[in-house]
């Protein structure tokens, strides 16, 4: 395969459209049409994008009421600017609260170290040398639980993005866990398909915020007798991912369902011809042929959980961007809307990036599994 | 009318000719149906496809089925593998009836039916692994390099099947149906969705192949011309609906048949007249049981016999007003 076709075939898989003129363009292919589409996915989006800023900005100077304002296109840049510059700063803080505390960790191991010293070699000096032992194997347990102690402290807005983002792939996660393999069971057994239909049909249309407070029922109640630090995740990361899991498991079911009870009849006889066990049907013919249609419906799952997650965060008080907006609007500083507007725009590019990074498994999966007779 | 009773002449002729000629040589066969029909329920009515099969398959023997399309070949070949059962009757198969499909019996599915998520390799291996699941990894995957080799794909084993064309693809078909060593070969319309060159160079690849192994095999068809060149003998399909087996006609044209000098031989006429008059005949009473109801004519006369200048979309014609 040639440079040209792997380059074009990355991306064709990446889901990158804007590129293939670009490569196109340096093989001097056809330059008039490696124009035009240039004109389509790079000039046209441009001009919109500049469209969009302007109708923004004149938004910005006339929705104005007494004590707030709509923050325009640089307010909102300059918030954002912050945010991550407060961001930065917070780490540096803390390499130097660390570094300071390993001093004094350090020094405290020191000191221990010449109290015993002193202890083992002049022992006349010293009333009771036990004692003595004792106060130096203190110090050295005071300077471990300084050196070890967790930097306490509000979690800045790039901190919240990480969580948001863990929190938003575990309940995908759990909700793959689940829905893969009952979508499975469903697409090749009609009467598990009976049974579970009416359920699908009840609880897909559910918004989140009707299941989280179920959903933190359960939690507490499963993490009701253990202390605070001695649980492996926080209550709320729980509640927030298995609210995000309940609502993105229906796409993935449905899709894997349609995808499994659709596969073409000529593909089983061939299984039912070689007699394939009921594993082998599944892992050589079910699956692959299912694949596609199984890795859109986790591609809208994923995009739901993002959406869900936001809504979730909020209410659950996990600490993510959803957590971020609602402590801005409760602050009411001068700050608080362009940094809400900021958050906007992050969860709109960190959703887009999911998205992207969904389709290109996507078109991996399709590639594998050509459906051309 | 003087055709149609001279094939008719003819076909009790061979028909009768068959039982003397054969009764006493004949072995105990390899496939076997035995009064076999098959119905299917619609919501409303009853679809009986096939009635009153009656076909034995002598080991060695290659049996063409030829019928029109819709007639119920597929499904005749469908029951034959034990994809489907019948509703009537049974299929055996030495004497034992079959139940569900079985590696004994290899089935050529007409659209070739390679999974296309696997190599030319591993759609073949998958087969070979069934069917010899003793043998060590190394052998079985020579075994199907072998015989993806005999059909002549040797160099193409890494590709998938996008990337090959409709007659390596029912090459690669062949040899995974080839390749578990089947007693029996079902090939259902194996060639139907090539064009005719390479049907023609397929159709001597399968006679090479199979008169190595030699099994009893059933061909079904819609072609005279490969049913006269491949088959030993040759059993028409009536027209559908309920179709059932004509009088089978038998190919005595010696073997290996080449298609460019059959053409000229008069054996080879006779047999390709006799076949078409009756299928024709078959076609011919097919409609007349089957009359067709008296249409009702539209409610409505033209306004105008006079043919417009030219098309509108509009009730009135322009030019009929003034005439």
């Amino acid at each position: 395969m040639s440079v040209r076709n792997s380059l074009l075939r990355f991306c064709e898989i990446a889901g990158l459209p804007i590129l293939e003129p670009l490569v196109r363009l340096a093989f001097r292919e056809d330059p008039h049409a490696q124009l035009i589409k240039l004109m389509q996915y790079v000039a046209v989006p441009t001009v919109a994008l500049a469209v969009f800023l302007a109708l923004w900005s004149w938004a910005a100077r006339v929705v104005v009421t007494d004590s707030v304002q709509l923050p325009g296109p640089i307010a909102t840049w300059q918030a954002g600017r912050d945010l991550f510059a407060m961001h930065f700063q917070q780490r540096q803080a803390d390499r130097d609260a660390v570094k300071q505390r390993l001093q004094e960790a350090v020094s405290l191991v020191v000191k221990a170290g010449g109290l015993r010293q002193l202890c083992d070699q002049q022992p006349e000096l010293i009333a009771s040398p036990d004692s003595c032992r004792k106060l130096a194997d203190q110090l050295e347990q005071r300077a471990l639980q300084i050196a070890n102690a967790p930097i306490v402290r509000a979690p800045t807005f790039v901190d919240q993005i990480f969580v948001s983002l863990k929190t938003v792939f575990f309940g995908f996660l759990l909700a793959t866990a689940i829905a893969v393999p009952l979508g499975i069971l469903c697409g090749m057994n009609p009467w598990i398909s009976a049974a579970l239909t009416p359920f699908i049909q009840l609880f897909k249309p559910v918004s989140p915020l009707a299941w989280l407070p179920l959903a933190a029922v359960v939690v507490i109640w499963a993490y009701g007798d253990t202390a605070a630090h001695q649980a492996m995740f926080q209550k709320s990361f729980l509640i927030s991912a298995s609210t995000v899991a309940l609502c993105s498991l229906w796409p993935t079911l449905v899709n894997t369902t349609l995808g499994v009870a659709s596969v073409p009849t000529d593909f089983l006889n061939v299984g039912r011809v070689l007699k394939l066990s009921p594993w082998q049907r599944l892992v050589k013919i079910l699956l692959p042929a299912s694949l596609p249609l199984m890795f859109t419906g986790l591609r809208i799952s994923l995009g739901v959980g993002w959406m869900v997650l936001i809504a979730a965060d909020m209410l659950a008080q996990n600490p993510g961007l959803g957590k971020f907006v609602w402590d801005e609007f409760q602050n009411g500083s001068s700050l608080t809307y362009a940094r809400i507007t900021f958050s906007v725009l992050t969860i709109g590019v960190i959703g887009l990036l999911l998205d992207r990074l969904m389709v290109c498994l996507q078109n991996l999966a399709a590639g594998r599994a050509q459906l051309t007779t | 009318m003087s055709v149609a009773t001279e094939t008719c002449a003819l076909m009790s002729e061979t028909v009768a000719e068959l039982p003397e000629s054969r009764a006493e040589v004949m072995p105990p066969p390899a496939l076997e149906c035995q009064q076999i029909a098959k119905r299917y329920r619609s919501t409303n009515q009853h679809i009986e496809v096939l009635r009153d099969i009656n076909l034995r398959i002598a080991p060695g023997e290659m049996v063409a089925v030829l019928g029109y399309s819709g007639s119920g070949k597929t499904t005749l070949a469908k029951l034959l593998a034990g994809l489907e059962s019948p509703t009537a009757g049974k299929v055996l198969m030495d004497g034992q009836p079959v139940r569900g499909a079985d590696l004994a019996r290899g089935y050529m599915f007409q659209n070739y039916s390679l999974l296309p998520w696997m190599t030319v390799l591993d759609n073949v291996q998958l087969a070979v692994d069934q069917a010899f699941p003793q043998w060590p990894k190394s052998r079985r995957r020579e075994h199907a390099l072998q015989y993806i080799e005999m059909v002549g794909l040797g160099h193409a084993y890494k590709r998938f099947p996008s990337e090959l064309s409709g007659g390596m693809r029912q090459r690669t078909s062949l040899a995974r149906t080839l390749s578990t060593l089947p007693r029996v070969l079902i090939l259902d319309e194996p060639l139907s969705a090539l064009d005719a060159l390479t049907r023609a160079v397929l159709q001597q690849e399968i006679l090479r192949i199979w008169s190595e192994f030699r099994q009893a095999c059933v061909l079904i068809t819609n072609d005279i011309d490969e049913a006269i060149l491949m088959a030993d003998r040759i059993v028409p399909l009536t027209m559908g609906p309920a179709a059932t087996l004509g009088p089978p006609v038998l190919v005595d044209i010696p073997r290996p048949r080449n298609a460019r000098e059959m053409n000229h031989d008069s054996r080879y006429k006779d047999l390709r007249h006799q076949i078409v008059s009756y299928l024709m005949q078959q076609r011919r009473q097919s409609h007349r049981s089957q009359p067709t109801a008296k249409r009702q004519r539209p409610d409505c006369r033209p306004q105008s016999l006079h043919p417009p200048s030219y098309a509108i979309f509009g009730s009135q014609w322009p030019g009929s007003q003034g005439s």
